[in-house]
């Protein structure tokens, strides 16, 4: 009896055994029929999520107010296309422009890419050489709905597009009108608001500080040394003549150089600084900042030309792992984007782009921060052949920054850095 | 919160994409397989450092194949290579243990080495998601007037977790450094590594309120907070904290200490923030007392100025032995008990005339407190030898028992009179 009994116990735990692992396929079974029929029960207002990887400002660091802002803006756009699809959501991953691109291979590399990437126009066309996105088919409505001009902006050279350009966000100046009543309109005008007592802000990198050699007339030079063309004296020295300004602006008690343009924007936010040079995609920030108290305008002119604003181009790229239903979503908001109406409206809601479709008239006599949008705009458009040649981006691009820096720290001369930057510019040809 | 929430389960919109559906599936069936199989009795007998690697070896080989086949597998790849870390841990096990002992090894690998890498694979896995930083800059609301984001109180929790895990290591090198210099006991070693980790808690902790953005205002709505707590649920808990830290201090409940707990030698193993926890050698007891415990009752220390401890053996020699030797032979064997300190020298004393043998004391010293009955054994054992090499009697009780006649329950005028046994 008392061996009966002790069997008892040895002859259930097989059966229960058996019974989990018959439980545990029943579950799998079920799992698998369960996908099975929801793929299956796939239809039209399926639920599709879109993932968007959104580059912020520039160098700018990843703070609940850039967040905020970033996803404001991406709101704009997102609640006007779910009116035409109301089964899309779309969730934003904020990325600093420098890490997007290794933190896109991590992602792709476990098939998690996301669905749309928003970005530069030059970080757009590097992505699609590395792989990291798909090229954007070529349409009639984004041939139409897109200037030209950026649609090239967008193209490699193998004929691919890169990104459907979205929003421009012209280089403006920003300022705080408690301070600065009337604006700098030359650069002169500027080193006299500096000599008044406003504190000025100007960067130390290239790209953002190549406005004030469109100004100084120096930028037809830098664009024929880019040619690789050979410069005349007189061209060496508007070179020269541009350094020494940015060295004796460095000098003024009251204009300090920064690293970068989001430096820029956050101490202007904070009122440390009371005018700067900027892009309009900081402007919602700033708004929120300074209230009444914040003001733009196109950026000072020099004697002799225009000054040359960088402006920067948002382009909506298509990521690599997306389903069938998530990238005939993501073309359908790129192709939504340019819209007339929808840009029209976006650009009067946000007051801080200027639409890249060419049949958008920008109301101007509406509102003055567009028609400061649209005058950084056109006088960009004078200077744009030039721009265009200038590595604004690359490694010669940095090469030019660390030149400066030094430069607007009194440590290095004009005249001899004019030969360091001709010789680096040259091998951009 | 919410944005957290949504955000949580926008994620499951991967599930769209049929790579990872399948993928996941894959991993599912692999891992199914992978329990069926390892019950393989062939299986049990490969040696541990390699069956460790069967299976996240085999899902690297598959989503390798897969990958060649043109198939998306780079979930597959993450996960084979996760899981390849894991069972690295595993045989890093042995190899740590060739350099600490294991109980410390396992304390390493499951409260720091283990969290650790989980913890690891978990953010990379949601980086991959989402961006980590992006995520990290969430508000989850407002906490005594300041913003608290997820990454803020992510690092909060980890950094307070790794100061009271990881600080142990680093407070016993620097405790034992100062011990070498210094050269105080081992349980004012273990006292002092006890106060460094205390301070460097105390320190990480307002560092820790410091980087969330607690200020003054905030620090006086916690202390405010704390006192009704201390009035109501938390006050016993408090105070035993406070006890434990005034006892460090005052240094008579230290670890290595030997205090005597319901007549029983204790030792101190570990003063901890709520309880101290003692050792009873008898029964090989852990006995978790309260700090308070030792603050308000009395306690017998053996190890307060001193580790010495005098113990006594009471024993009975016959009547006809001369007492003089007996406590000769008494204080010499006691000295040739090898546990028995030299000095202060074993005292015999000769302390009661017994009803059945004289009664001797045997008073000696002892270096360890808690040996206490392991040498009393050996003393008795040497004594037993002693005597009988020497012919001196330990008497048992004894007792001469004279047989009287009953006495008349009569009084003697009432009674008749009656002869005198005795007499006659």
């Amino acid at each position: 009896m008392l061996a009966k009994r002790r069997a008892d116990p040895l002859r259930m735990a097989p059966a229960s055994a058996l019974s989990i692992v018959k439980l545990r396929f029943s579950v799998g079974l079920l799992l698998v029929a369960l996908v099975l029929s929801g793929c299956s029960a796939l239809s039209n207002n399926t639920p599709v999520m879109l993932y968007l990887a959104m580059v912020i400002g520039k160098d700018d660091r990843i703070s609940s107010d850039t967040q905020k802002d970033a996803r404001q803006r991406v709101d704009l756009i997102v609640s006007s296309f779910q009116k035409l699809y109301p089964n899309v959501q779309v969730q934003l991953a904020l990325y600093q422009r420098s890490q997007l691109i290794s933190e896109l291979r991590r992602r792709n590399a476990a098939d998690l890419g996301p669905d749309l990437v928003l970005t530069d126009a030059q970080q757009a066309k590097d992505l699609l050489r590395e792989g990291l996105t798909d090229p954007l088919p070529q349409t009639e409505r984004n041939r139409v709905q897109t200037d030209p001009g950026l649609l090239k902006q967008v193209r490699l050279n193998d004929g691919r597009l890169a990104g459907q350009p979205l929003v421009m966000f012209p280089q403006i100046a920003c300022f705080n009108t408690q301070v600065i009543q009337k604006p700098p309109k030359t650069l002169n005008e500027l080193l006299e608001v500096g000599a008044a007592g406003a504190r000025v802000g100007l960067p130390a990198n290239m790209d953002e500080v190549l406005w004030t050699a469109g100004s100084l007339n120096a930028l037809p030079a830098l664009a024929a040394a880019s040619r690789n063309q050979d410069l005349s004296a007189e061209d060496r020295d508007r070179i020269t003549g541009w350094l020494t300004w940015l060295q004796q602006a460095s000098n003024q008690r009251n204009i300090t150089f920064f690293e970068n343009q989001g430096q820029l924007t956050t101490l202007l936010g904070k009122r440390e600084l009371d005018w700067i040079s900027c892009t309009s995609d900081m402007l919602f920030r700033l708004r929120d900042q300074l209230g009444d108290d914040f003001g733009i305008a196109p950026l000072p002119n020099g004697p002799e030309a225009p000054a040359a604003p960088v402006h920067l181009l948002r382009v909506l790229a298509l990521g690599r792992d997306s389903s069938s239903s998530q990238r005939s979503m993501a073309i359908a908001l790129s192709d939504f984007v340019t819209n007339p109406l929808v840009q029209r409206n976006l650009s009067l809601l946000s007051m801080s782009f200027v639409p890249v479709n060419p049949d958008v008239m920008i109301p101007t006599k509406s509102s003055k921060t567009l028609a400061a949008l649209e005058q950084a705009l056109e006088s960009s458009q004078v200077q744009i052949d030039n721009l265009s040649v200038i590595d604004q981006d690359g490694p010669l691009s940095r090469r030019m920054t660390n030149l400066l820096i030094p430069l607007v720290f009194g440590v290095s001369q004009p005249n001899t850095n004019t030969d360091e930057l001709i010789q680096i510019l040259n091998q951009g040809s | 919160m919410n944005q957290l929430f949504w955000e949580i389960i926008g994620w499951l919109g991967y599930l769209q994409r049929a790579s990872i559906v399948f993928q996941l599936l894959l991993i599912i069936v692999l891992v199914m397989v992978w329990r069926w199989l390892r019950k393989h009795p062939r299986l049990a007998k490969v040696p541990k450092p390699l069956h460790l690697l069967i299976a996240p070896a085999g899902l690297g080989v598959i989503s390798a194949f897969a990958k060649s086949l043109g198939w998306d597998a780079g979930l597959l790849t993450y996960l084979s290579l996760s899981w390849l870390g894991w069972s690295f841990l595993g045989l890093l096990d042995g190899l740590l243990q060739e350099l600490m002992p294991a109980a410390r090894v396992h304390e390493l690998q499951s409260r720091l080495i283990k969290p650790i890498y989980l913890t690891t694979v978990v953010l990379m896995f949601i980086n991959r998601l989402d961006n980590v930083n992006d995520l990290s800059v969430i508000e989850l609301g407002q906490v005594f007037g300041i913003s608290l984001t997820l990454g803020k109180l992510f690092t909060s929790l980890v950094v307070s977790y790794l100061l009271l895990v990881g600080t142990g290591p680093p407070a016993a090198g620097v405790s034992w450094l100062l011990q070498k210099l210094l050269g105080y006991s081992e349980g004012s070693r273990k006292a002092v590594e006890l106060i460094i980790r205390y301070l460097v808690v105390g320190i990480g902790v307002t560092a820790v309120g410091f980087h969330i953005g607690l200020n003054g205002t905030a620090l006086v709505a916690i202390a405010g907070g704390l006192s009704v707590g201390l009035g109501f649920g938390i006050k016993e808990v408090f105070s035993n904290f406070i006890s434990g830290i005034w006892l460090l201090f005052e240094g008579s409940v230290r670890p290595g200490e030997v205090l005597m707990v319901d007549n029983d030698p204790c030792e101190v193993r570990k003063l901890g923030l709520r309880a101290t926890l003692l050792w009873r050698d008898r029964d090989n007891a852990e006995l978790l007392i309260p700090n308070q415990m030792f603050f308000t009752a009395q306690a017998t220390s053996y190890t307060a100025t001193d580790r010495l401890r005098r113990s006594e053996i009471r024993i009975g020699a016959a009547y006809r032995h001369d007492p003089r030797q007996v406590l000769q032979l008494l204080e010499e064997t006691a000295l040739n008990v090898p546990r028995v300190l030299k000095t202060p020298a074993p005292r015999a004393l000769q302390v009661k005339y017994g009803d059945s043998a004289i009664e001797y004391s045997l008073r000696y010293w002892i270096a360890d407190p808690m040996s206490n009955i392991g040498i009393v054994s050996e003393v008795n054992q040497a004594i037993w030898t002693a005597f009988k090499r020497e012919g001196i009697e330990i008497p048992f009780p004894q007792q001469v028992n004279t047989i009287r006649d009953q006495p008349s329950l009569m009084s003697g005028r009432d009674a008749p009179e009656k002869p005198d046994k005795t007499r006659r």
